[in-house]
């Protein structure tokens, strides 16, 4: 929330004095002054951010020494190549910032506008492929180490309820990996079906703003209507990617390591069920490893098993990308206020602060996402 | 022994280095209070403000006096870091022959297990002989700290923490849990009885030795008395009587005595009967029938103590009745 | 030179030109001010508020301890509050016991005193009132950020207040894990995304700080003619902006426990409680100096100003701010001796520890000196800086005794912690911020203050606090550990000591309000200058315009007492007639 506002705080300050000196903040000296003040702001809130991530990289750091089986094991879970796209498409999205930046600095409207509306669509298309990744794992109960877990069994006080989803010894959540797709796959379409039922705000946006001939209106919802199609896009694409990798034969590394995980869970379903009920809560899942502590000698027997504490890696997986696409929806809302102002024509060689700021701000959210792919996606053999 | 203003009775190794280091650092900072309040106050009256005086020059800054008063603390700090590294050294290094016993922190009491298997409410050790505690906790944080040892340890859940000291002197000492852990925070204090080492002192009711106290806790039942006197002799070990009195008083919780056979009214407003049954739910499951008037929970001794314990201690009861 | 208007015309001036105060009206023009001094004025109502809260709360603390069981029915009066408020009671559906309550009370007053109140104070309240005019700037870089931040304020302050209202909080203002996640029952994300919310209010404060100190300066604004309050305001925003979105991060990961299990600090999932601990005081040490530097600051200026003396050390005491917001990022693990971090670390971070000690130790042999062959006045605000001398030197020496591992082992989480942070932050902080908002009053408001009953409001606080924190020391190490609600009758003699001392606190501060608040209806008016300090906010009018200064004011060296003289027409300090100046 914080970082959303905080671009708009910083800049906006001109408002009152629009006619006289646009966009000059009246305590301020001269326009260098204010540009200055801004940039300086914006790299310290630069290292705000970095320090507000550098403590999940801590905790990256302290639970990777303290457990590397479990990252090593966990980390095969997640797929390379939908977060090698992500990488791809966001290292796009700074290319097209800086050309943004570029354009404000040269006072071409035109390729700012282009160049904003890239970015946007960029940063979108990673929030569709993330959406479809999340769905996926929550479909294999790749969860967090607590939603496995009853709130009693850790001494959790009973009316603060530990959030699950779903309840984590239903069967018929992840007993049947034939199911898994078909179940996924459900989830997705009703996903994009709200996803398309969603393009009626942008519409309706873009129909205030031809009535009331405003054009803030009409291009805010021009970018929404970028944003939404784009996630839609990115579903799309992340589906097509998922289905080469299992439907087509051709499979990578990843999806081996995967099927090999849903047969461990198939196989002992099909063998015997009574006296393999421990090994095969542990070899169905990651999901319950976190729950059976104390028999964490069976894990270890088993070579396919999930090391003890598994879960925590899926912790820290949710909660970096979750905080890191958090700020991407910042940064989105940030980019929509830049296309308005672009639109307006505010934006001139003299005055082109805010564009560069918000351009600092994605490319950390970038450098972010490039320390998160290989510490989260790559490790592991 | 004597206690002294700033400390309590100072009774372990550790009490000479902890209470000199806390002197050392005492005479110096009283030194320098005293050094600059006093010239605080002399400039206060000497330079006081008389209207139409301006006040005479002086240098703004003497970077040879500056210096002296940065570096002289400096010195001063490094020697105060030197001795608390080396008193923190010893209590971190305890000997490889220290007396083990076994320490689990809940909410909020304490439980000591030794050896033999002897449980205990209250920590009995040995004088003069190295002791090492090797705390779990099964919920939150708690610290054991005993003031008379000048020791303090935290207890982590999820891993052991360890502590040693050595006792100089028989006697009783206060321990507390210092680490805030929640609602009876406060209580979670029971005391530290440190028994002599002389074999001829086998009385038991008169600070037994160490060894004799051991061989009771760890076999409270002996064979030639009656029931009742092991029961009684249960209650004093697992410091039922911390709470709880003989003699019909009310302390924390109900007296032993004057209860056993009667009808009594539940906190939830049922009537019961204090029976074999009742007691014995009081002490697997105390929270379940409380009694009215007495809010304080106990702790629940299951697994704590054994069936025949049970047996003793409602023998006790039914004793205390017919007295 | 230096031709700020004629004392004369100043005079008449003020009667026919607005000031800041005076320039609109109504709720809008507060609610919307994107003026510094107003903002400054609001935090200044909303802080003191907090802190008087927070005092109430240490008073049924401090009468709860007058016998060693059970003294007050608290669980009786919580349910009585609670049934004045028909939604509170909706809510508690289980009575609380006197144990809970009593907890809740410290933890409130902690959280409140240290989130609401210490670490906004002289930075959000004194510091944007003072800081763009000492710098001689017409406000702080980024004004709407600066409202920004102290609606961030309010809206933290609803999330503790929602809290409170609904199942209190008991975890200690600390939120030790794994109690805080697992065990306790009352309103524990509610509170930490209270402080989170908060932490945000001080990093935009911080960050505005020094964006308006690096690139407001007017020509002239050297560096090291920056008034030491300005260098202790910079030192203490470079620790917001630092440490604070690591608070921002550890009370994320907290509530996300506590909500979801992430398994992190959860040892019962594989977490790492003591970790939490790290985090936490990775930032809250830190946040001890943004409690503590910008007093020093205000000190430095009382101390100048009063003995009529330049400064006596000025890049000394400059470098100690920044060397003690440096050294103090390096030193959170003496929080932890006891708590089972690895044996090397602990010796590291006490030797650490003592370095931290030098330059505050830097700052008290100066502002001695500064006081040697001076002209001392004992005005209000200088009896708060002298007794802040007093208490704060307790307090720094207290440190040693903690800093050093044998002696820490035996006083930690004792009444000898309790009493060491409150000779610094309360003996401390709070005393210098009194001093600073008697310094500063005259020029916020235009009106002068009682000066005999501000003395003696500052005798009352100096001898009440000794009576209620030094027999603290006492009990602490005699061993009576903090967060007692019963304690051992051995100890009664010392907390019944500091019980009286502490309703004489409440009464001296009280007093101290009142000698402020009367002012403001006696209306006797103030000077630009009553104090005679040289620094730019006395060059304006007293309360100052809208835009601070009518003409881009002339920097000079900011301690040349000479540079202004006593003006007995106008009972102000005025400027020195430019031919004498320059003689």
């Amino acid at each position: 929330m914080a970082s959303a506002v905080e671009p708009h705080e910083k800049q906006d300050c001109g408002h009152d004095d629009w006619h006289h000196e646009p966009f000059s903040a009246h305590h301020f000296d001269n326009a260098e002054q204010q540009f200055d003040a801004g940039k300086l702001g914006i790299w310290l809130f630069l290292i705000t951010e970095v320090l507000f991530f550098s403590g999940l990289f801590c905790v990256y750091a302290v639970y990777r020494v303290s457990h590397p089986e479990v990252f090593e094991y966990a980390s095969q879970y997640l797929n390379k190549y939908l977060g090698g796209l992500n990488t791809l498409v966001l290292i796009f999205s700074s290319l097209t910032m800086a050309w943004a930046v570029r354009c404000a600095q040269l006072g071409q409207r035109k390729g700012l506008i282009t160049m904003l509306s890239i970015t946007l669509f960029c940063a979108a298309l990673f929030l569709g492929v993330k959406t479809f990744e999340y769905t996926e794992k929550a479909h294999k109960r790749l969860l967090w180490a607590g939603a496995s877990v009853d709130a009693k069994d850790i001494g959790k006080a009973e009316n603060s309820q530990v959030f699950r989803l779903g309840d984590p010894n239903d069967p018929k959540n992840f007993k049947d990996p034939n199911k898994f797709e078909e179940r996924m796959m459900k989830s997705l379409v009703t996903i994009q079906n709200y996803g398309i039922l969603s393009l009626l705000i942008p519409a309706v946006l873009i129909g205030i703003g031809y009535q009331r001939n405003s054009r803030p209106w009409r291009t805010t919802g021009y970018a929404g209507l970028i944003s939404i199609f784009a996630i839609l896009i990115g579903i799309f694409i992340s589906i097509e990617l998922h289905n080469m990798q299992h439907g087509g034969g051709g499979h990578g590394e990843q999806a081996s390591a995967e099927h090999d995980g849903e047969h461990a869970s198939g196989s002992h379903e099909g063998s015997d069920h009574d006296s393999h009920d421990e090994g095969k809560a542990h070899s169905e899942g990651e999901a319950h490893a976190a729950s059976d502590t104390d028999s964490a000698d069976h894990g270890h027997a088993d070579e396919n098993a999930a090391p003890r504490n598994a879960n925590i890696f899926f912790s820290i997986y949710y909660f970096m990308t979750g905080l890191h696409g958090f700020h991407i929806i910042a940064g989105m809302v940030a980019i929509t206020w830049l296309l308005v102002r672009a639109v307006e024509s505010h934006f001139r060689p003299d005055y082109f602060g805010p564009v560069d700021y918000v351009g600092l701000y994605w490319h950390i959210v970038d450098l972010i996402w490039i320390f998160l792919f290989p510490l989260l996606y790559l490790i592991g053999s | 022994m004597q206690d002294s203003f700033f400390f309590p009775v100072p009774n372990s190794t550790f009490a000479p280095t902890v209470d000199g280091l806390f002197y050392l650092i005492l005479g110096i900072s009283a030194f320098f209070f005293i050094a600059i309040m006093g010239l605080m106050v002399f400039f206060m009256i000497k330079y006081r403000r008389i209207d139409g005086v301006e006040p005479e020059s002086s240098p703004g800054h003497n970077t040879a006096l500056e210096l002296t008063w940065s570096i002289i603390p400096v010195l001063i700090v490094i020697g105060i870091f030197g001795w608390g590294f080396t008193g923190y050294v010893d209590m971190r290094s305890p000997p490889d022959d220290a007396y083990e016993i076994n320490v689990t922190a809940s909410t909020w009491a304490w439980d000591f297990r030794y050896s033999t298997g002897a449980p205990s409410k209250e920590l009995h050790i040995p004088v003069n002989t190295p002791v090492k505690l090797i705390m779990q906790s099964q919920d939150v944080l708690h610290s054991l700290f005993v003031p008379a040892f000048r020791v303090k340890q935290d207890v982590v859940p999820g891993r052991y923490s360890g502590l040693w000291f050595q006792a100089k002197e028989p006697g009783s000492f206060d321990l507390f849990c210092a680490e805030y852990c929640g609602k009876q925070h406060s209580d979670m204090i029971t005391k530290v009885i440190v028994h002599n080492t002389d074999p001829a002192n086998t009385n038991l009711n008169d600070n037994p030795n160490f060894e004799t106290w051991l061989a009771d806790a760890s076999d409270p039942i002996k064979d030639n008395e009656p029931l009742y006197e092991s029961g009684k002799r249960i209650t004093e070990i697992l410091a039922c009587t911390q709470c709880h009195t003989a003699d019909g008083s009310k302390k924390v919780g109900p007296s032993f005595k004057g209860t056993f056979g009667t009808q009594q009214k539940l906190s939830n407003g049922k009537m019961i009967t204090v029976d074999e049954n009742y007691i014995r739910q009081s002490i697997l499951d105390p929270t379940s029938q409380i009694r009215d008037g007495f809010k304080t929970p106990m702790p629940s001794f299951k697994g704590r103590i054994k069936d025949e314990w049970i047996d003793a201690v409602i023998a006790y009861f039914k004793h205390l009745k017919k007295e | 030179m230096a031709t700020t208007a004629m004392p004369a015309q100043q005079e008449s001036d003020s009667n026919s030109q607005s000031n800041y105060l005076t320039c609109s009206k109504g709720f809008k023009s507060w609610a919307f001010t994107l003026d510094h001094k107003r903002i400054g004025i609001m935090y200044l109502v909303a802080t003191m508020s907090s802190m008087f809260l927070g005092g109430a709360l240490a008073l049924i603390l401090r009468a709860e301890h007058w016998t060693p069981g059970a003294t007050l029915p608290l669980a009786k009066i919580q349910q009585a509050l609670a049934s004045l408020i028909p939604s509170f009671t909706a809510v508690t559906t289980e009575a609380l016991t006197d144990h809970d309550v009593y907890n809740q009370l410290f933890t409130l007053h902690g959280a409140i005193m240290v989130f609401l109140f210490i670490i906004p104070s002289i930075p959000a309240a004194l510091g944007n009132f003072v800081l763009p005019i000492m710098l001689g700037a017409k406000d702080v870089a980024f004004p709407r950020m600066n409202l920004g931040s102290f609606y961030l304020w309010i809206i933290g302050f609803l999330f503790l207040i929602t809290a409170i209202l609904t199942t209190g909080l008991d975890t200690g203002w600390t939120f030790y894990t794994p109690y805080s996640t697992n065990t306790t029952q009352t309103s524990v994300i509610a509170a930490t995304m209270g402080a989170f919310i908060l932490g945000f209010s001080s990093i935009f404060t911080g960050l505005n700080f020094i964006v308006t100190i690096h690139t407001m300066r007017p020509p002239g604004m050297t560096w090291f003619r920056m008034p030491l309050f300005l260098w202790s305001l910079y030192a203490t925003a470079i620790i917001q902006v630092l440490a604070t979105p690591v608070l921002g991060i550890t009370l994320l990961l907290l509530a996300a426990e506590r909500a979801f299990g992430l398994g992190i600090f959860d040892p019962k999932l594989g977490g790492d409680p003591v970790l939490f601990q790290h985090f936490f005081w990775f930032y809250s040490h830190p946040a001890v100096y943004i409690m503590i530097l910008p007093a020093m600051g205000i000190i430095s200026e009382l101390m100048s100003t009063f003995s009529r003396k330049p400064i006596f050390g000025y890049r000394f005491i400059a470098f100690s701010s920044m060397a003690i917001a440096l050294l103090g990022f390096l030193v959170w693990g003496h929080h932890m001796f006891t708590s089972g971090q690895s044996e090397l670390v602990t010796i590291i971070f006490s030797a650490l520890t003592f370095s931290v000690s030098i330059p505050s130790a830097i700052k008290v042999f100066n502002w001695l000196a500064t006081m040697y062959k001076g002209s001392i006045s004992l005005a209000t605000p200088m009896c708060y800086a002298l007794s802040f001398m007093f208490l704060f030197t307790i307090g720094g020496l207290t440190g040693l005794f903690l800093g050093a591992l044998a002696t820490d082992i035996h006083l930690h989480d004792t009444y000898f912690i309790v009493a060491h942070f409150h000779y610094v932050m309360m003996g401390g902080t709070l005393v210098a911020f009194i001093g600073g908002l008697f310094y500063w009053w005259p020029k916020m408001t235009g009106y002068m203050y009682n000066e005999f009953w501000g003395q003696i409001s500052a005798l009352i606080v100096f001898v009440a606090f000794n009576l209620t924190f030094f027999p603290q020391f006492v009990m602490g190490s005699r061993g009576m550990p903090r967060r007692y609600y019963n304690y051992l009758p051995e100890f009664q003699t010392y907390h019944v000591l500091s019980t009286i001392g502490a309703f004489m606190l409440g009464f001296g501060l009280a007093l101290a309000a009142g000698v402020l608040i009367t002012s403001l209806f006696t209306k006797r008016k103030a000077p630009a200058n009553p104090w005679g300090s040289a620094t730019l906010e006395w060059q304006c009018s007293s309360p100052p315009p809208l835009a601070n200064f009518n003409e881009t004011p002339t920097v000079g060296d900011p301690y040349d007492m000479q540079s202004v003289v006593w003006d007995p027409e106008t009972e102000s300090f005025v400027n020195r007639k430019p031919e004498q100046q320059d003689e």
